[in-house]
């Protein structure tokens, strides 16, 4: 009886290991000397323009652009190196976040690849775009652009837009 | 003994599953946050000016601009208020009066509400209250009179008949022979005064001849023969459909014209004496109506803005119950080569509306003597009402 239940134990105990495992895998990022590993070696950059400032209206200065690159490879001329290329899949979404909704902007995301308008849901975030280990460069192109219908009386004066961009390793990588 | 391998077997196993389970259930996770936008907009909102083209009570449309200093949309009822290409001005033309108000948004989306208060559109004529037009009465006829807006003017004529004409110059005769001013005449200037809305038209008759046929109410016969013979001059007044209502003849002359000169405006009699001569030592006048001659003294007074004019004084020359012609003489003395001369100019002037012509702003008034009557009344917008009354007392 007593060995059943430490048998039992044993197993609940291993059990538990299998669906906490989160400490016991640890990736450095940086490997002084040589030294050889089998690890995939992630490369996940986001590339983004100085930031965008000035006054919006209607009528004059009604639209106002900017780009966010989000690249695979590391260029040599980046950082003085090899190449590097990402060998783990990716999935990011792209999300546009406001400091206001009361500002008569309409945003829209750009996929300039492929000249798509990527889709944003009602957080004004994008569906989850995949990338490879192939050398990829996506560009995307943000604009805002005067909303003509808001009818809101009571504006707020000033807008600060942010760009989160999450990337999360694919399962399968 | 075999039980305890088995499971140590299965054991292994299992550690060895969670090993693999564990080496893909590590994740890279990416988060870059960063600005991207920094943008206000104006919230200074746009200034603006509202104009009319008129501003004092008035029967006439009246447009309406507001202008801004940046571009503007209406919001909502515009209220017929249209926006110009400029999208800086908004225009309406009003007809009637309107209070309202506007929703404006200019190009940076700052809401202003603007309103508008027009309330000197006046299209309603005044209401003259105490008589009807053409009707006779055999009695004192009280009008009043009233309207939205102040009563700016009630005028009042009498005529013996509601149609006249007559010939507002001046025949001066030289009695003495005498010559101030070698001027001639070779023209007559022919007045209508008609008191009702249904003469139309007026045909100018000069012995006989059709010389004119307009809407007109005045006629210049030119280019005359200087001659004493009489010249025959008619008026034909004319309804809309071109019917003749009536007519009225005057016999007039072509005489030379002694340097004399009546300006009639404003109700102040101006004589001017052209070519005076320099040595002009006397000058008297006298005047009387023609049917009642009375030799009055007229004074004379020097018109201090113009050489060799003087000022008769309306009064002087008003014979209540009158409308007809006056004779004014004049007598000068003067001196030409040193020698003591005299002369003397006699002519007459037709005084057609003399009579009860006044403003009575707004007061009642009695009309008590026998005879036809028009009466005019005018608002400060400038809509007018009238009536021809007639008073016929035994």
């Amino acid at each position: 009886m007593e060995k059943k239940f430490k048998y039992l134990f044993f197993m609940f105990f291993i059990l538990l290991i299998s669906f906490t495992n989160i400490t016991l895998a640890n990736y450095k990022s940086i490997i002084y000397g040589k030294a050889k590993t089998n690890l995939k070696k992630p490369v996940f950059i986001v590339e983004y323009s100085d930031i965008v400032q000035g006054q919006i209206s209607s009528k004059t200065n009604n639209y106002f652009e900017s780009y966010i690159n989000v690249l695979n490879y590391i260029n040599k001329d980046d950082l003085d190196e090899i190449k590097k290329l990402n060998e783990i899949d990716f999935e990011y979404t792209i999300k546009i976040i406001p400091s206001t909704n009361n500002f008569p902007v309409k945003y829209k995301l750009i996929d300039i690849n492929n000249g798509q308008e990527i889709a944003l849901d009602s957080n004004l975030e994008s569906e989850k775009i995949t990338i490879g280990n192939m050398e990829e460069k996506n560009i995307y192109k943000l604009i805002l652009e005067w909303d003509t219908e808001n009818n809101n009386q009571n504006l707020d004066t000033n807008l600060d837009v942010e760009i989160l961009v999450k990337g999360v390793q694919k399962n399968n990588g | 003994m075999v039980n305890s391998s088995i499971k140590k077997v299965i054991i292994f196993f299992l550690l060895i599953i969670i090993l693999l389970i564990n080496s893909v259930c590590a994740y890279y996770y990416y988060e870059n946050r960063f600005t991207i936008f920094k943008l206000n907009r104006n919230i200074i909102p746009a200034n603006f000016n509202i104009f009319y083209d008129k501003t004092t009570p008035t029967n006439q449309d009246v447009e309406m601009k507001i202008t801004f200093d940046k571009p503007v949309s209406i919001i909502g009822n515009n209220y017929g208020i249209e926006i110009l290409e400029d999208e800086k001005t908004l225009k309406k033309v009003f007809s009637l009066n309107e209070n309202n108000s506007i929703l404006v948004r200019d190009e940076d989306f700052n809401y202003q509400e603007i309103s508008y208060n027009l309330d000197w559109i006046d299209k309603e004529p005044p209401i003259i209250i105490g008589a009807d037009n053409k009707k006779t009465y055999n009695n004192n006829v009280h009008l009043d009179y009233t309207d939205n807006f102040t009563i700016s003017e009630i005028y009042s004529d009498y005529y013996s008949d509601n149609f006249t004409i007559y010939e507002d110059s001046q025949d001066f005769y030289e009695t003495n022979n005498m010559q101030i001013v070698p001027a001639t005449k070779d023209s007559i200037t022919l007045y209508v005064l008609s008191n009702t809305k249904e003469m139309e038209k007026y045909n100018y008759y000069l012995d006989g001849i059709l010389y004119e046929s307009t809407h007109e109410k005045k006629y210049t016969f030119t280019n005359l023969e200087l001659s004493d013979k009489e010249h025959n001059l008619a008026v034909e007044a004319l309804d809309r459909e071109g019917n003749i209502i009536e007519r009225k003849e005057i016999n007039r002359k072509t005489v030379p014209i002694r340097g004399v000169d009546f300006d009639f405006s404003q109700g102040v009699k101006y004589i001017a004496l052209k070519g005076t001569p320099k040595t002009l030592t006397k000058l008297s006048a006298c005047a009387w109506v023609e049917e009642h001659y009375e030799d009055t003294l007229v004074n004379l007074t020097p018109n201090n803005d113009s050489p060799n004019s003087y000022v008769i004084s309306l009064a002087m020359w008003r014979h209540k119950n009158y409308i007809g012609r006056y004779i004014v003489k004049f007598e000068f003395e003067y001196k030409e080569n040193n020698i003591d001369k005299k002369a003397t100019l006699i002519g007459s002037v037709y005084m057609p509306n003399n009579y009860k012509a006044s403003n009575y702003l707004g007061l009642p008034y009695d009309f008590i003597e026998n005879g036809n009557y028009y009466v005019r009344c005018r608002d400060e917008a400038g809509n007018e009402s009238e009536i021809n009354f007639q008073i016929d007392r035994i």
